[in-house]
């Protein structure tokens, strides 16, 4: 009877491991994200990202692979952020090959299943609204995800935490140029679901910005 | 003749535009002191800006007249004293500028009988004071009115620290959310008062989708 419990203990605990283990390397992932990702509030925005993106797919009847959605969407700005960035500007923007190139960093020696990394590091690298998305769901998800956070309230909210509380660059009426022409950033979102979304978010963001040059004198005194 | 009579014409109308040339003379000092020096996203040179257009947009929907001398000034420096150079910890801003104000308009051709008007002006300027007089109380309301609406919040958002300290985003929120509570009871003008309801609209809309972009603002 004992040796019968014992054996069912073992085994309840065999089954129990792997979630137990995917556990393990997500709790890493988002610690290590929470304590090195608060420069430009980059945590909560690839908080953002994966939820939207995970919307987003569910709203299409996707199916994603949480793993692959999950590593990319809290790793996909890591290349921006020192000390990983590549800061000579002869380069140009390559945070996302940057980001792609160091997420080992983060994963190896985890259990994180090696077999996905590739996907992980493809779409990190397509995430930019500027950049076609690479093939897989949670490619095109993650870009359209980004892509969304620039616009509505939180693009709005993400642009303004950017100025500089002192009153040095930038300031607001240089933050404010970025919603000048969003259409560049609007061509971006390639899937239905994140179409619906865009014409929400334009409009929730015309209303503030409205409102905003009305008791601004049109932003001259913003 | 005419040469000797075109002569005393031309300095009849120099001397009737002395003091409009005059009159510039000060605002301009006042102007490019405050544009050299406010430099703050949420109190910095355009909120005075706005603190002065408001004013005087308000005063006129109220059919009040305001003396533009004392409004323009106490508009643009009621909030001197935030700044460090003025500042004095632990005493009121608006205290600390009102005395201080001579320091920018002493030696101009500021009027200097209108200067205790609007000493009184940048004491009463922050929303939990009362004020008096018609540019107090404009000014008052102008200023109350700039930590709501739109431009509300885009100075408390402005504040936030991008490197991730303190004040943090829900920092912002916070602050965003009791100024809409605090805020609107102190309005103390009609034509105030009138502008409460649509800038608490434009708040409440922005910050409905904003929670509905955070997940009830966990993600901010």
């Amino acid at each position: 009877m004992k040796h019968i419990r014992a054996s069912l203990l073992m085994l309840i605990i065999a089954a129990a491991a792997p979630a137990s283990a995917a556990e393990s390397w997500r709790e890493h992932v988002d610690a290590f994200a929470a304590k090195n990702f608060q420069q430009g509030h980059t945590y909560a925005h690839s908080q953002r990202d994966y939820a939207l993106a995970k919307s987003l797919a569910a709203a299409d009847h996707v199916a994603l692979d949480d793993d692959i959605m999950f590593a990319a969407a809290y790793l996909h700005d890591m290349g921006s952020l020192a000390p990983w960035a590549d800061t000579d500007r002869a380069h140009g923007d390559v945070h996302a090959e940057v980001g792609a190139a160091k997420i080992d960093l983060v994963l190896d020696g985890t259990d994180f299943p090696k077999a996905k990394l590739d996907q992980v590091r493809a779409a990190i690298r397509s995430h930019m609204y500027n950049r076609e998305a690479g093939a897989s769901a949670e490619a095109r998800y993650l870009h359209d995800a980004d892509t969304l956070d620039n616009l509505g309230a939180a693009g709005l909210a993400s642009l303004f935490e950017v100025v500089d509380p002192n009153g040095g660059r930038p300031t607001a009426q240089q933050m404010i140029r970025n919603f000048d022409n969003t259409q560049p950033i609007e061509k971006g979102v390639i899937t239905p679901a994140g179409k619906a979304e865009l014409a929400i978010r334009v409009a929730e963001q015309k209303a503030f910005l409205d409102a905003l040059a009305r008791e601004t004198d049109g932003f001259k005194a913003l | 003749m005419a040469k000797h009579l075109y002569g005393g014409l031309l300095i009849l109308a120099c001397a009737v535009a002395a003091p409009a040339g005059a009159a510039e003379t000060w605002r301009e000092k006042v102007t490019q002191f405050a544009a050299d020096n406010f430099k703050h996203p949420a109190w910095g040179f355009s909120h005075s800006q706005r603190d002065y257009a408001l004013a005087k947009s308000m005063a006129t929907a109220d059919h009040v007249t305001l003396d533009d001398d004392v409004i323009f000034a106490a508009a643009y420096l009621h909030d001197m004293a935030a700044f460090a150079a003025w500042s004095v910890p632990g005493q009121e801003h608006g205290d600390t500028a009102a005395a201080k104000i001579d320091l920018v308009l002493a030696d101009t051709d500021f009027p200097k009988d209108k200067l205790d008007a609007v000493r009184e002006a940048v004491k009463a300027h922050m929303f939990y004071r009362n004020a008096a007089t018609p540019e107090a109380r404009y000014l008052h309301d102008a200023d109350a009115l700039d930590w709501l609406g739109a431009i509300g919040v885009a100075r408390l958002i402005a504040r936030v620290d991008p490197k991730g300290g303190k004040p943090t985003a829900p920092d912002m929120l916070k602050g965003i959310q009791d100024n809409m509570k605090l805020v609107p009871p102190r309005v103390l003008t009609p034509a105030g008062q009138a502008l409460i309801a649509p800038r608490l609209a434009e708040e409440k809309a922005f910050l409905d989708v904003l929670s509905g972009e955070t997940d009830g603002f966990k993600t901010l």
